[in-house]
């Protein structure tokens, strides 16, 4: 469980987020949209310990101290160009002194699970974008960490090659449930994916409103198809649409 | 006007792709060697003519008889021997400790607080200027050399390993800081492979300058090495075996950079 009181941050005079409570239960699927500069990055990289708070407190409860904390999913600069696949993936299992033999029987079974089998001894810049990004979901998910942290994994991918990602996440997670916190500009990304939907003002970031998504698991693409999925888009649109007008006037 | 059709059709390196590539290969390959052995040519013909003075520019074949007298008596061999060993010395004692000295002022700020700004002020000094100085500390014969060498190389390894640490992308750094990595593991899995292609630069450039302070300062002091015996030789009216020194200095200086270049390969992948 993840507990957020009264976060705020401030980078030299320009208060960029907060202040900001929330709860996330574990293993939820929780979606952070809000417009850009809201601070929503600046909220995943707190979690993450990259970052200190200016105020307040987020406290995270451990299930299991023994299993790391976190991975995390970046949108570039995620997965190292000196590595192989195989040894991107193998990286958290390295900083755990796991075995390399181990290592690299589960970095396998991540790589098929998230469809790059084959690849492994592949160096990233001979990969596609989608590849990498598989990569990197492979990396994240082989860790078995508590949290999953989730900036813009998608956003820098074409928009059918996200679809296909999107379904790729959807099924490995509901395989192997966590708590995720996942950052987005779209709208129908979160609804597709989380079970909650933050939506956060412009800057500062507050809490907008904090929607939780009806729609069953498993899911699929075709809950796009959904009258139920329309009026939440619309819903979550409108309340952004106010805070992105507001801020590019 | 009169009406024109433009044409646009497939020339002759789409047509015979194969014999085109190769007609440029031979071309390229004749080019390349035609002009040193063109000027070679002109030399030991304007030299034979008269038309060069042989007192101060004997023609090739001369150099040529020089530099083979001068590695029978073994005082050409001596030379090279005497100078790949200070080389050797001094480039791989500055580089190794512009490495380690570059690594820890990347990665630790107390470090540059306290280094950082001497480090850069005397990296402007010239170093030559220094040897007087070296000359002092370590007496006379090879070790001032292999100092002057070594200092030359430090301080452009050292700042350039420290910028390229500085510059790895907050990115990768973040990625491994997220699954808790300690420094060690920091350095070992993302510091030293994102900075080593700037650092592998820095290191191949420093193999030429190296060579160059080498020959220099053993044209100026002591008595050993190629320097040496190119001056000494210039001195005594020898100009052959000086201009044979010359071109082995030249040799040496470009087997000794691509070697340095080659072996970089293995290290580093680019």
């Amino acid at each position: 469980m993840i507990k957020v009181q009264g976060i705020e941050r401030v980078f030299t005079g320009v208060h960029a987020l907060g202040p900001i409570d929330l709860a996330i239960e574990r293993g939820q699927f929780v979606a952070i949209v809000g417009p850009s500069g809201c601070g929503k990055s600046t909220l995943l990289r707190i979690a993450a310990g990259l970052l200190a708070p200016s105020a307040g407190e987020l406290t995270i409860e451990r299930a299991d101290p023994a299993t790391p904390l976190c991975s995390m999913v970046f949108q570039d600069y995620g997965i190292f160009p000196w590595k192989t696949v195989r040894a991107n993936v193998r990286f958290p299992l390295d900083l755990a002194g796991i075995p390399r033999r181990r290592g690299d029987v589960l970095a396998r079974e991540w790589l098929e699970r998230v469809g790059v089998a084959g690849f492994e001894d592949a160096y990233p810049a001979t990969l596609s974008g989608g590849m990498r990004q598989r990569t990197a979901l492979a990396r994240a998910f082989v860790a078995n960490p508590e949290i999953l942290l989730m900036d813009e994994p998608f956003a820098a991918l074409d928009a059918q090659l996200r679809l296909v990602l999107q379904s790729e996440l959807l099924r490995v997670w509901e395989a192997h449930r966590r708590t995720v916190l996942f950052v987005t500009h779209a709208i129908d990304e979160a609804l597709l994916l989380a079970d909650r939907i933050v939506v956060m003002s412009a800057r500062p970031g507050r809490v907008l409103a904090d929607i939780s998504v009806p729609f069953p698991r498993p899911r699929h693409r075709e809950i796009r198809a959904d009258p139920g999925f329309g009026v939440l888009e619309e819903r979550v649109w409108n309340l952004l649409k106010g805070e992105v007008e507001e801020h590019a006037a | 006007m009169p009406p024109e059709t433009v044409r646009r059709a497939p020339g002759l390196a789409e047509l015979h792709p194969g014999r085109f590539a190769r007609r440029r290969r031979i071309a390229t390959f004749a080019l390349a060697w035609g002009t040193p052995v063109l000027l070679i040519a002109l030399w030991e013909s304007s030299a034979r003519v008269g038309r060069l003075d042989t007192r101060f520019f004997p023609a090739p074949d001369t150099i040529l008889h020089a530099g083979i007298d001068a590695f029978r008596t073994g005082v050409m061999t001596t030379a090279i021997t005497d100078t790949l060993h200070k080389l050797l010395l001094g480039y791989a004692g500055g580089v190794l400790a512009g490495i380690t000295i570059g690594l820890l002022l990347g990665m630790s700020w107390m470090a540059r607080a306290a280094l950082e700004h001497t480090l850069v002020a005397l990296y402007t000094l010239p170093k030559l200027a220094l040897f007087p100085v070296f000359l002092l500390i370590f007496g006379l014969g090879g070790l001032p050399q292999i100092m002057l060498v070594g200092v030359t190389v430090f301080f452009i390894v050292v700042l350039a390993a420290t910028t390229a640490v500085l510059s790895v992308e907050q990115g990768y750094r973040d990625a491994a800081a997220v699954f808790g990595a300690r420094r060690g593991q920091m350095l070992r899995h993302v510091i030293i492979p994102a900075a080593m292609p700037a650092v592998a630069t820095a290191i191949r450039l420093t193999a030429g300058i190296a060579i160059l302070v080498i020959v220099g300062i053993e044209m100026v002091s002591g008595d050993t090495g190629l320097g040496y015996l190119i001056f000494q030789r210039s001195q005594v009216f020898d100009p052959a075996t000086m201009y044979a020194g010359v071109i082995v200095a030249g040799l040496l200086g470009v087997s000794f950079t691509g070697l340095v270049s080659l072996s970089l390969r293995f290290v580093v992948r680019t």
